[in-house]
């Protein structure tokens, strides 16, 4: 039996806080501009509380689905017949977003002229067991090709928020105001 | 006219005319097929560089580059499910499962085509309206804006098709990201939670890209393997594809003639930009095709819609630019600086006196996207190849590309931040089935909406009315309720025909 509770529950939660945040906020907006948050805002938390519902009560879910689909769906079909996709496990999921977001985090604290090469080669040998020499080879080659291209096209390389260590290579990017 | 005509073409002829469309043609694709850079970023690096060329030498150059960006942005979009360039997201939809399915070559020729009669197509609506702009242009003010927007929110319905209550939650969430940042009208920030970041809202290239890229790669290197597999792969007449991906287009005349026509009505009214014209075309196209429910899923005809309307808003977009100097894009607007580097001043004055150069662009876009068809059509097979690469040895270099792409634009870190937030946020609404269709619809055409419905209440001191007695704006505002009425009123029809 499918839980009530998982995380499209969770997400769907997350997306109706998101929008009643929004409309608390734009309380405190002109009254011309909250016309288009309010209308957007208060359709959408209306729906996303349908959602969370059609958990507990599914035929309240399934009923509007069908009256939305009769109206402007076209059938029902069309979602039968969708190719079951392939939903990767969680586990394998969290490794991809790591990865991303490890990736993410050295290139912001050392820059795009060490971490590139660096990630490359490593993803490339642990996760695609590419031969070690390739990879590395790979890695410096997309590097290199890169940064050439931005130096091309006058644009400042990111070199890291950290203090500058290697001039115009390692460190001393200036950090914009967030 | 005929005289100013001749001259552009004879120009044509030249070597360095002809070297200028190669390379600028080639400037585009390559610009438009790493993700998150695209034709503005193109256009303003090579800007400078035309300073002392002739102009109409340097009009070839920009030309070629405006033209074949979109066809390098269908390539990722068509093979990895990552859009070159933001229009590009449309052509996402149909063509990764067509790419699943082993047709990458046949989409890519499908796009290729496509992009080649848009063009043409976008030229020849150009050439014959150059007479009539004024009329066309000054009719269209913020409640025909609002009434044309309008329509394309409505498209969010028919979007979501198979999963609507999600699908307009989905629609309903990029309507509220969108309105994230300042409003130029009543200097007021909006959900910025304090961020100096967010002041100038959240970044189309950045979200767009991370949201279909970054989500793309998490599903892609997560799940291994290839997007075909070598088994069906060397079943697979690549070579064969691109001849059918020819006559696939070439088939639907109306389809693309349709197509071409949005792209470059919207490509004519200053303001709206490309990814409008792509997911209007592409929604116009799902509604009138005989099977609606192939689209999504790998129909050749989003593919045609999407990239010809795409293409065809180039022409289109000219017009504004030349007649008044009113940009109809983006780059559009960087045109209009290559045109005051080169002392020309657009307006009437350009119209009467320098229409030779008017006309060589004209041309330089159409030759062009010969050139860049040629390459697309020559190269598929081999380009097509990619969806046969395991997933894992791509998934790192597009995300590197995705990193410094998203970065060069503003040359902003944060904007690196943000796509990778947005690919997040973009996998969890894929995973739980929010089609990002109507994200993306939602936040491109939400703040468009809002601010051409404010606009038209400040003309007309608060009165409704504005939207309904201004002509056009009747018209349009007709075929919107007409649009969401007549499912409507064909549902209560079939209902009572199921009693009887």
């Amino acid at each position: 039996m499918k839980r009530k509770i998982d995380g499209e529950f969770i997400f769907t939660a997350a997306l109706g806080l998101f929008v009643l945040a929004c409309l608390v906020e734009t309380g405190n907006l002109p009254p011309t501009l909250q016309i288009a948050s309010y209308l957007a805002g208060f359709i959408t938390l209306a729906l996303i509380v349908l959602l969370a519902a059609g958990r507990f009560r599914p035929e309240l879910l399934r009923w509007t689905e069908t009256a939305l689909q009769d109206l402007w769906g076209g059938s029902n079909k069309d979602a039968a017949t969708l190719p079951p996709e392939e939903v990767p496990p969680w586990p394998a999921i969290a490794k991809s977003m790591s990865y991303a977001v490890g990736f993410l985090g050295f290139s912001f604290l050392l820059g795009f002229v060490l971490v590139p090469p660096i990630f490359l080669s490593l993803y490339l040998i642990v996760e695609a067991r590419v031969p070690a020499r390739w990879a590395i080879l790979s890695g410096v080659l997309a590097t290199g090709l890169l940064m050439t291209g931005m130096h091309m096209v006058h644009i400042d390389v990111w070199v890291g928020a950290i203090p500058e260590i290697i001039p115009g290579l390692l460190g001393g990017s200036i950090i914009p105001p967030i | 006219m005929f005289e100013s005509m001749a001259l552009a073409a004879t120009r044509l002829a030249e070597p360095g005319a002809i070297a200028m469309l190669l390379l600028g043609a080639m400037i585009g694709i390559v610009f438009g097929a790493l993700p998150g850079l695209g034709s503005i970023v193109a256009l303003s690096i090579v800007l400078p560089f035309t300073f002392g060329m002739d102009p109409i030498l340097a009009m070839y150059l920009l030309a070629g580059i405006m033209s074949s960006v979109t066809f390098g942005g269908s390539v990722p979009a068509i093979l990895l499910n990552t859009p070159g360039t933001p229009p590009n997201a449309a052509t996402c939809f149909d063509g990764y499962p067509m790419a699943q399915r082993g047709e990458g070559a046949r989409a890519v020729s499908v796009s290729a085509t496509s992009c080649f009669v848009g063009s043409l197509a976008g030229a020849v609506v150009t050439i014959a309206l150059l007479p009539v702009i004024k009329p066309i242009v000054f009719s269209f003010g913020p409640p025909e804006f609002f009434w044309l927007v309008m329509f394309g929110l409505v498209m969010i319905a028919f979007a979501s098709r198979a999963n609507m209550v999600k699908g307009l939650v989905g629609g309903g969430i990029g309507i509220m990201l969108s309105q994230v940042g300042y409003s130029e009208i009543f200097g007021t920030y909006r959900f910025t939670l304090g961020s100096d970041y967010l002041w100038d809202g959240i970044p189309l290239v950045p979200f767009v890209v991370g949201l279909f890229a970054v989500s793309e790669l998490i599903s892609y290197s997560a799940r291994g393997g290839q997007t075909v597999s070598a088994g069906e792969a060397a079943k697979i007449n690549w070579g064969g594809q691109v001849l059918v991906g020819i006559r696939d287009v070439l088939s639907r005349p109306w389809q693309w003639i349709r197509a071409s026509a949005i792209g470059a009505g919207i490509g004519i009214i200053p303001g709206l930009g490309g990814g409008v014209a792509a997911f209007m075309s592409y929604f116009v196209g799902m509604q009138r095709t005989k099977e609606p429910e192939l689209y999504g899923k790998g129909s050749v005809e989003g593919i045609i819609a999407a990239e010809t309307a795409n293409d065809a808003k180039e022409g289109g977009a000219l017009l504004p630019t030349v007649a008044f100097g009113l940009p109809g894009s983006p780059d559009m607007a960087i045109l209009l600086g290559a045109f005051i580097l080169h002392g020309l001043e657009p307006g009437p004055l350009m119209l009467r006196d320098h229409m030779d150069l008017i006309y060589a662009l004209l041309f330089g876009i159409v030759i062009s996207q010969v050139f860049t068809s040629g390459i697309g059509l020559v190269t598929t097979p081999l380009l097509a190849r990619l969806s046969v690469l395991p997933s894992r040895w791509i998934a790192p270099f597009v995300l590197i590309l995705v990193f410094v792409g998203t970065y060069m634009v503003r040359a902003n870190i944060f904007d690196v931040f943000m796509a990778v937030f947005a690919g997040i946020f973009g996998y969890l609404l894929r995973r739980y089935g929010f089609p990002l269709i109507t994200v993306v619809i939602g936040y491109i055409l939400g703040p468009l909406a809002e601010k051409s419905y404010i606009q038209s209440m400040q003309i007309s001191d608060d009165s409704l009315m504005i939207f309904i007695t201004e002509p056009i704006s009747a018209i349009l505002m007709f075929g919107t309720v007409f649009t969401l009425a007549v499912p409507v009123f064909a549902a209560i029809r079939n209902k009572r025909r199921a009693k009887a």
